[in-house]
């Protein structure tokens, strides 16, 4: 499955190209080397990469565990008469 | 091109792709010496690969208002068709540091790559000079000339008695895979930029 995919349409990767860039022509390779050279084309892709990366490490982390909240001090032992 | 005095395709005139004049106010210009072009397989006239020789880099002149063109013309010699090139551009600057660049494109050969306006095809970037190098045949600066206001007017063709044996040269560099774009190209070309 294709890790890469481009919006529809045609798009211009470098600024003043003929729009000739559309999934259909979009290897993973390609668009890995686009990516590093051309970092503002981002946002051309359905799931930006970036996003992604930044994503899945953050789902598989575990909760930070609430600080129990103390009131009143600690608690001593009542002495029951 | 085995069958090199035959023609084999025509040209039909369509919207799709409409040919726009001129070029982007920069020119990309490299020593001749150092680095070396590899050729398309099948067709001399596309470069698909440009490698430096050692730690040598391009050097990116830029200019401003549609200031620089370039010019090849088709001259008849009695061996076949041989092909003129030029290139106008402008250094609006003075220093020595400028002076040095054109004394040296007057003495060594440089070679020069434009990228025009018409940017659908594969002839998007054209490089100049392939075989016999461009040296400087004019630079001019006029103190009190309004237009370039002060600044360098330079002109690059072909050295003396010399001329190219092709048009200008297609520059089309695929990425890693696939095939070559205008945006793989001129990213290639930036990394060779120094």
């Amino acid at each position: 499955m294709k890790k890469y995919i481009l919006k529809p349409g045609r798009h211009q990767f470098a600024p003043g190209s003929a729009a000739v860039h559309s999934s259909d022509n979009l290897t993973d390779e390609e668009a890995e080397w686009y990516l590093q050279r051309y970092p503002h084309i981002a946002g051309l892709f359905i799931a930006p990469p970036e996003d992604s990366k930044s994503v899945s490490p953050e789902v598989e982390k575990p909760r930070k565990r609430r600080a129990r909240r103390v009131i009143g001090g600690p608690i001593t032992k009542s002495i029951i008469h | 091109m085995s069958i090199y005095n035959k023609i084999n395709a025509g040209f039909s005139l369509g919207s799709a792709e409409p040919i726009t004049s001129g070029i982007e106010d920069v020119v990309y210009i490299f020593n001749q010496d150092d680095f070396v072009l590899t050729y398309d397989t099948l067709n001399p006239l596309i470069i698909k690969d440009i490698t430096a020789v050692g730690t040598a880099k391009v050097y990116k002149f830029e200019g401003t208002n549609n200031s620089f063109n370039t010019m090849s013309k088709l001259a008849k010699t009695q061996v076949g068709p041989r092909y003129t090139e030029e290139i106008d551009f402008n250094i609006a600057g003075l220093s020595t540091d400028v002076k040095t660049q054109i004394m040296a494109m007057g003495y060594g050969r440089v070679r020069a790559i434009a990228i025009n306006n018409h940017k659908d095809g594969d002839s998007a970037v054209e490089l100049f000079g392939a075989v016999n190098g461009l040296i400087v045949t004019e630079a001019e600066r006029n103190a009190a000339d309004e237009t370039l206001d002060g600044g360098y007017k330079i002109k690059l063709t072909n050295p003396d008695k010399l001329k190219e044996p092709y048009p200008p040269r297609a520059v089309s560099i695929p990425p890693i895979t696939g095939s070559a774009t205008y945006a793989s190209t001129i990213a290639a070309l930036e990394e060779l930029v120094g």
